[in-house]
């Protein structure tokens, strides 16, 4: 279609197919005021009506001389006005968007904005950033307004809802909250709803208080102080605040966002624009600022007393030394968290260096590994780009709920399937529900622990006869049906739409781990017959610099340990000192492997958050840095570099991570130069794509009899590292953890929700409250991952994907 | 034998009584004659137009008065009238003849000073002591209406800060009656006075010319024979409406510099009584407007009045996009401020064009030749302010 050719205000512009008038004056820089349009919407509400603008149709001679005679302004010959943010511009057709009538139209909207509205601005928190405030001053209200304050409409202040303050006295009723809602996030938390007395409100659609993923889009949006964080509340005025642009490190996603700092405190976190997230931010983002001042290690300390900082460094490289010399330096392993920054691993790399071990283990980094080993086999190994999301046609993600774990692919998805353009097609295999299941996608529901089976059956409709070639012991379909439970006419439609076009595949690092997942999954992007760059791999993890470990990884490989090594290390007591980079070793690696540390001679453990605790012979703590303490770089999903900007300065004796490295450096008489991170990996482009071999073996699992059921680990949006768990807006929305089994299994247990149940595995037990599900298979347990009261991995007894438990109500026989 | 002669190197200053403020001048002497001087400035810098550039343009009038701190008025109101050019605003009409009152008490006081310290420079006491007295009168009508005696912060955008108190106008006109007999007295004591005139006569010459070439502005500009006044060429606040003459002299030299401030005060005088004749009723800042907080009763009952005043002392006034020069005539000359706005409610960019700065620039040019006795002579005619050169 050709461009549009119009005036505005007697500009010449030309508008784009499907662009509205608004959009255009925007990108030609004509101001046309508007409070409820926003570019972070799919569509424009058209609530305010302060985007006006009226439209007339003059022949061309008739418009040239009025142009030439006058400053152009609008003849008496005009449309009735019209909301720029909707109106589509017709060829030819002059627009004008600050006529004396439209001056005044917008006044009168303003003014019936200002008649209800409190006399409080002294005291609300949006004062100073108050778009309602901004337009008084902007169409110069002056008079011509009866107020009765004594006589306002009574409406409920909704202070029981969790995190947002709800005063719809101060609304205007622009609708943002509930596009953004809908629109963005895809929940429709709130609406506008009418009232007894007469009026409508903000509320959530059926009057309970709100239950939504509080992710404070509502509140970030909101253009008058109607929504307010209840975490931000009479904290600081908007003005007083500085601004700082930094990247959210909770999840690899790496969203922009700005820390709104004052007095060496975060006291919230707002939206930045423009950004790759489109302001967006979830739960986390948002709201876990404070986890930086809970539940902090202040001191270091050796075997559990507090001591100088200086003299547990010197004592760390005593005591390695000494192990060094009596047992060689292969002895010392370093154990590093996948959350921790990119300076931190490369400082957990150099202090290996100075040891001389080559043992690191990345324990959460080892699914993404083996998915790269398979891809670089395969010739697919390569980088994709958020853009390939946005513009992939088909996007196939199996074993993850993407809410839960990345919500940026969540919004990207949503707003894919708002476009009319680039809708493209989901898959989503999952053994249970899903928000995004509100899309209408593909939907292959599998039996938990068949992903091979799934993956085979993919493969096989995709690639016929051929995959005979390179999967041996293949089974008959009928076979693998019974064993994974699809249906089989999703399953159809699910081949088809693979081989549709370019592929972005989506998959949980934790799913990755378990063997030839990685290899079918090579198998299957190949069989979809796209090109290489095509093809895209996400491996989803909550950790937020999953891909910073994998690029370490890739670049050292001698310095691989995979955990069955370490395991192996360790129980034939090889290993005599271990030094971790993180908060907690017992929530990384299972629990028969962390009791045996209690035989070793050393164990340094470099946190910032107190979580658990380990019992060597001899343990070291020393406090550190977060991201928000030190300028930082992580290196979020898209493989791109982002930085976390340092905004407050740390307590006293607590040292970003690398100078503590350089300060034991100087122990080691090295003198440690300055980590410049650079993320400078290259992939290389192999142009012949091999299909990977693959021996298919069914797994005879014996179900263990007092242990009938399995254990699953889940992600949860409100948590991602444990250290969020002590941010407080993620403890409001989710306060503790819990175990989910699903309402059949419920009833037979005689179980209710709430209820304190016992989980017990052949390697420990936990309690956790039950949560119902009605869409969970029967014989399942699913826990949430980064919860500080209940962990996971305590119940695990081996580096498999999941576990087999029992459980019974806590507190009470069976 | 031979003797043998060089030229000295002497400083002056910055800590000289006679310097009028911190400036330090290299004198380079053969003899008793200068051969050549080059003034030093910046001692007083405060970087007052980077500080600009973080503050609201109403916040920004305090630091106008302490530009030069002897006609903090006219300061207020060379910046104000900016800032309202800028905005496409006019002051009320009283607002406007309360401010011409202001700067030309103002541009009085600030003439007061420079011929009391002037004479007393060259050695004469008792003009001091007269000129100060008279100064005290105006003074205290300042304080009167501003409620303070030295930096006054009593213009506003779009108007003033108060209305002119109970007794203010007759206070005033009891002033303008005694001021003509004062100013005789003045020019009683120095005009014809022997001493003054073999101090001050064909001392410190500059040409018509030179004084256009060097940028000079003011009586120093007038004072070489340039008819040249910002009132009369680019009027402001009403200016047009008033009848006054503009002195010049065609001498140049210190003496013609003297004559052209005496006459101006006189002007100054005219052009108070015929605004307090014709004061005219009504508000004195501007009512309803965008740029302007409501009154504190409207803040406190009307919720857009409330939400007005919030974000014009929160953010500022909504600007246009635009650069702009605007100057007016003060006592020392033409002081102009450059504005860059962003459209915010702070200045992007602000310039201010000091005439004492510019003034002082001229220096060298009018001492070369002259004896080293007239270095103060010429620096008392050129009446410069530390506070305003070096901002």
């Amino acid at each position: 279609m050709a461009d549009i050719n119009f005036f505005i205000d007697g500009v010449p512009v030309s508008a784009k197919p499907g662009e509205t008038i608004l959009q255009v004056a925007n990108r030609y820089g004509i101001y046309i005021p508007a409070i409820c349009y926003s570019d972070r919407f799919s569509s424009p509400i058209g609530a305010c009506r302060i985007c006006i603008v009226v439209i007339e149709q003059l022949p061309e001679e008739d418009l040239r001389t009025h142009l030439e005679a006058h400053h152009p302004v609008a003849t008496g010959k005009c449309s009735r006005p019209m909301p720029a943010c909707v109106m589509k511009p017709k060829a030819g057709t002059y627009v004008w968007t600050n006529t004396d009538a439209l001056k005044q139209a917008r006044a009168e909207i303003v003014k019936k904005w200002d008649r209800y509205h409190p006399l409080q601005c002294g005291v609300c928190d949006a004062s100073g950033e108050c778009e309602l405030q901004n337009a008084n001053l902007e169409f110069n209200i002056t008079s011509g307004l009866e107020q009765d304050f004594d006589n306002l409409p009574q409406k409920t202040i909704h202070k029981e809802w969790p995190i947002v303050n709800n005063d719809p006295h101060l609304c205007i009723q622009c609708k943002r909250c509930v596009k953004i809602c809908d629109d963005v996030m895809g929940v429709k938390a709130l609406a506008l709803v009418k009232k007894e007395w007469g009026g409508f409100e903000i509320d959530t659609p059926d009057g309970s208080p709100l239950d939504c993923e509080f992710c404070n889009q509502c509140i970030d949006i909101c253009p008058t102080g109607s929504l307010e964080s209840k975490l931000f509340m009479y904290k600081a005025k908007s003005w007083e605040m500085e601004h700082i642009v930094s990247g959210c490190f909770f999840c690899p996603a790496g969203c922009e966002l700005e820390l709104n700092v004052k007095d060496n405190k975060i006291l919230r976190v707002t939206s930045h624009l423009p950004s790759f997230n489109d302001g967006n931010l979830c739960n986390l983002g948002a709201f876990a600022y404070d986890m930086n001042e809970n539940n902090r290690i202040t001191a270091a300390s050796i075997n559990d007393k507090e001591e100088d900082l200086n003299n547990v460094i010197g004592q760390t490289y005593e005591d390695l030394k000494k192990i060094t010399d009596k047992y060689g330096t292969d002895s010392v392993a370093i154990v590093c968290d996948s959350s921790i920054s990119s300076e931190a691993m490369v400082s957990a790399k150099r202090l290996a260096d100075l040891i001389g071990t080559k043992n690191m283990l990345f324990p959460e980094a080892e699914g993404i590994i083996k998915l790269d080993m398979a891809l670089e086999k395969a010739g697919l190994l390569r980088q994709p780009s958020y853009d390939q999301i946005k513009n992939s046609e088909t996007i196939f993600a199996i074993g993850t709920d993407l809410t839960n774990s990345i919500p940026l692919l969540d919004w990207f998805i949503i707003r894919k399937s708002k476009s009319k353009t680039k809708k493209g097609k989901l898959i989503l295999a999952h053994y249970r529900e899903s928000k995004l299941d509100k899309l209408k996608p593909v939907k292959l529901r599998y039996n938990p622990g068949s992903e091979r089976e799934l993956l085979l059956l993919l493969i096989q409709k995709l690639a016929g006869q051929k995959t005979l070639e390179f999967v041996k012991n293949l089974p008959e379909p009928d076979t693998l049906i019974k064993i994974t439970g699809v249906d089989a006419e999703s399953l159809e439609t699910a081949a088809g739409q693979i081989k549709s076009g370019k592929l972005s595949v989506m998959v949980d690092t934790m799913l990755l781990e378990k063997s030839g997942i990685a290899e079918l999954l090579a198998d299957l992007a190949i069989a979809s017959g796209n090109q290489a760059s095509a093809i895209g791999f996400w491996p989803i993890s909550r950790k937020s610099n999953i891909k910073g470990a994998e690029r370490l990884l890739l670049d050292n490989r001698d310095y691989c340990l995979d955990k069955a090594g370490f395991t192996q290390r360790l129980a034939e007591g090889d290993l005599h000192a271990i030094i971790h980079f993180g908060n907690s070793i017992e929530r990384i690696l299972p629990a028969p492997i962390v009791s045996k540390i209690a035989d070793i001679d050393l164990f340094v453990k470099f946190a910032t958050h107190e979580i658990g605790k380990t019992e060597a012979k001899k343990n070291l703590v020393i406090p550190v840095a977060t991201a928000y303490e030190e300028d930082s770089h992580y290196i979020n999903l898209e493989g791109k570099l982002f930085k976390a900007k340092k905004s407050i300065e740390p307590k006293k004796d607590i040292l970003p991570v690398q100078s503590i490295v350089k300060l034991i450096a100087e122990k080691f008489n090295t003198i440690m130069s300055p980590i410049k991170i650079k993320n400078d990996f290259t992939f290389k482009d192999s142009a012949q794509l091999n299909y990977l071999e693959y021996e298919y073996k069914p797994i005879e699992e014996i179900e263990p009899k007092q242990y009938p059921y399995r254990l699953i680990v889940e992600h949860s949006r409100f948590r991602s590292d444990v250290s969020t768990s002590f941010g407080s807006g993620p403890k409001i929305a989710r306060a503790a953890g819990y175990a989910e089994i699903s309402s059949g299994l419920a009833e037979a247990l005689d179980l209710k929700s709430d209820d304190k149940i016992k989980i017990v595995s052949k390697s420990g037990q936990c309690e956790a409250s039950l949560l119902i599900s009605n869409d969970l298979p029967d014989n399942l347990v699913v826990v949430p991952d980064g919860f500080s009261d209940i962990n996971p991995m305590s119940l695990f007894s081996s580096n498999d994907w999941c576990e087999h438990v029992n459980i019974e109500k806590a507190g009470g026989n069976q | 034998m031979s003797v043998e002669t060089r030229e000295m190197l002497i400083n002056m200053g910055p800590q000289h009584p006679s310097t009028h403020g911190v400036l330090r001048i290299i004198l380079k002497l053969d003899g008793e004659r200068i051969a050549g001087s080059e003034p030093e400035v910046g001692y007083l810098h405060r970087g007052f137009e980077k500080l600009a550039e973080n503050m609201l343009y109403q916040q920004f009038i305090p630091y106008t008065d302490r530009l030069d701190y002897l006609a903090s008025m006219n300061n207020n109101q060379s910046y104000v009238v900016a800032v309202e050019r800028l905005l496409g605003i006019k002051a009320p009409p009283r607002a406007q003849a309360i401010r011409v009152i202001m700067s030309e008490l103002g541009r009085i006081a600030s003439h007061l000073v420079w011929l009391a310290t002037h004479a007393l420079d060259i050695g004469a006491m008792t003009v001091f002591l007269y000129c100060f007295r008279e100064r005290e009168a105006i003074i205290d009508l300042f304080e009167a209406a501003a409620g303070n005696r030295l930096n006054y912060n009593y213009a506003r955008i779009g108007g003033v800060a108060f209305d002119l108190p109970k007794g203010f106008k007759e206070n005033l006109q009891k002033f303008l009656d005694i001021f003509p007999e004062k100013l005789d007295e003045y020019h009683r004591l120095l005009t014809k006075n022997r001493i003054w005139l073999s101090r001050t006569k064909g001392i410190g010459i500059l040409t018509k010319e030179q004084a256009i070439n060097w940028g000079t502005s003011g009586p120093v500009l007038r004072g070489s024979g340039v008819e040249w006044d910002i009132r009369k060429a680019f009027p402001y606040d009403g200016y047009e409406n008033y009848d006054f003459d503009v002195p010049t002299n065609q001498t140049g030299d210190v003496y013609g510099r003297y004559l052209v401030r005496m006459e101006e005060m006189r002007q100054s005088r005219r052009i108070i009584q015929q605004a307090i004749e014709h004061l005219p009723d009504g508000p004195v800042i501007l009512q309803d407007s965008p740029y302007v907080s409501p009154s504190k009763e409207k803040i406190m009952t009307e919720n857009f009045s409330l939400m007005k005043h919030m974000v014009l002392t929160i953010k500022g006034m909504r600007t246009p996009v635009a650069t702009l020069y605007s100057a007016t005539e003060n006592p020392k000359g033409e002081l102009g401020f450059y504005i860059v706005s962003d459209g915010s409610g702070k200045p992007y960019k602000l310039k201010i064009r000091a005439p004492s700065f510019i003034n002082i620039s001229a220096m060298p040019t009018m001492l070369k030749g002259n004896y080293v006795a007239d270095v103060i002579a010429v620096i008392g005619s050129l009446d410069f302010v530390f506070g305003e050169c070096d901002r």
